[in-house]
């Protein structure tokens, strides 16, 4: 018998379809409102399956995933996203002006709405603007002491549909 | 709703080559140790009933109670201390799994920082029955198959001798 405690995305035969499910789906209004957010240059969109948007960008993905035959956006790096110095080194070279992670669970990871809170801030370091959207049921935070609407406010967020958009 | 949780189970245990999922496995080493043979349901879990078998209504030995949709914690504990009432023997247990991101906000004047202590306290302070065995739902990245069987578990124990 072999018991299932815990998922190995990297090394498992299945890595692309465990990413595409790892991806949140995501509106055309949310994703309309993030375009209008962005501000004039270069935009880096991070870990959020390329081939899911139109967006005029850079496009960061996992290097686990390069050789999968997903039609990724044309204007794709693949790179180590764990190896946090060559993600910074990357950002460096790039400059962009705006970073996007988009309802991806790479980046999420259902950590707690403050633990996202320093990985924006830690990223926001190579960017004037960083815009995050995170759904509301994919994120920890004491839903016995707070609201959503209390949890967004310490995000500086707004609530979009079942959406957290950050814009910072 | 349900039918998708089931299809993401069987398509995890495929992925990764197992034959069980490791809250499924315990829930089912529980029922075993314990000899409990009058299992009762609470909440969509078809596959639950299909690996625990029986399937009665009352005079149970254990309730599952599965959890993995929108719900209040206020709900849970109504209906967790009905059926501890109205439907156990004495000395039955009660299993509660909860997907604790799908639990809409409300506030508790007991919460700690910490939602998982939190969590735990208002289910001990509200429930009548005192825990017997809690599997905290920490936050685990994603890659414990929370969204197939909840992390977040807890048994009870009915002491209620009528």
């Amino acid at each position: 018998m072999s018991i299932l405690s815990k998922i190995n995305i990297v090394d498992s035969d299945h890595v692309k379809d465990q990413y595409c499910s790892s991806l949140y789906k995501i509106s055309n209004d949310i994703v309309n409102l993030v375009k209008l957010k962005l501000l004039a240059g270069t935009t880096v969109v991070l870990n959020s399956g390329s081939f899911r948007f139109d967006i005029d960008a850079i496009y960061l993905e996992p290097k686990y995933l390069a050789q999968h035959d997903l039609t990724w956006h044309q204007n794709t790096l693949f790179i180590n996203y764990e190896n946090n110095m060559l993600l910074e080194y990357t950002l460096n070279k790039i400059n962009p002006t705006n970073i996007v992670i988009l309802n991806s669970e790479i980046f999420i990871q259902y950590r707690s709405w403050s633990d996202i809170d320093t990985e924006i801030k830690k990223l926001k370091q190579f960017t004037t603007q960083i815009i995050v959207t995170v759904p509301k049921h994919r994120f920890d935070f004491n839903r016995l002491r707070y609201t959503y609407e209390t949890i967004a406010e310490k995000l500086n967020a707004t609530i979009v549909e079942n959406t957290l958009l950050i814009c910072h | 709703m349900l039918k998708s949780i089931n299809n993401w189970r069987e398509v995890q245990l495929k992925w990764y080559n197992g034959t069980t999922i490791e809250q499924d496995y315990e829930l089912e080493l529980f029922v075993k140790e314990n000899n409990i043979s009058r299992i009762g349901y609470h909440g969509p879990n078809n596959y639950l009933e299909e690996l625990l078998g029986s399937k009665q209504t009352d005079n149970l030995d254990l309730c599952v109670y599965y959890v993995n949709q929108l719900f209040k914690f206020s709900e849970i504990v109504y209906d967790c201390n009905k059926i501890i009432n109205e439907k156990l023997l004495p000395n039955g247990f009660l299993y509660l799994t909860v997907n604790k991101f799908l639990a809409e906000p409300e506030y508790f004047e007991n919460s700690t920082q910490d939602y998982d202590e939190s969590i735990f306290i208002f289910l001990k302070e509200k429930i009548n029955a005192p825990v017997i065995k809690y599997h905290s739902g920490k936050t685990d990245g994603g890659i414990r198959f929370n969204w197939v069987h909840p992390l977040t578990r807890v048994y009870f124990k009915n002491v209620n001798t009528i």
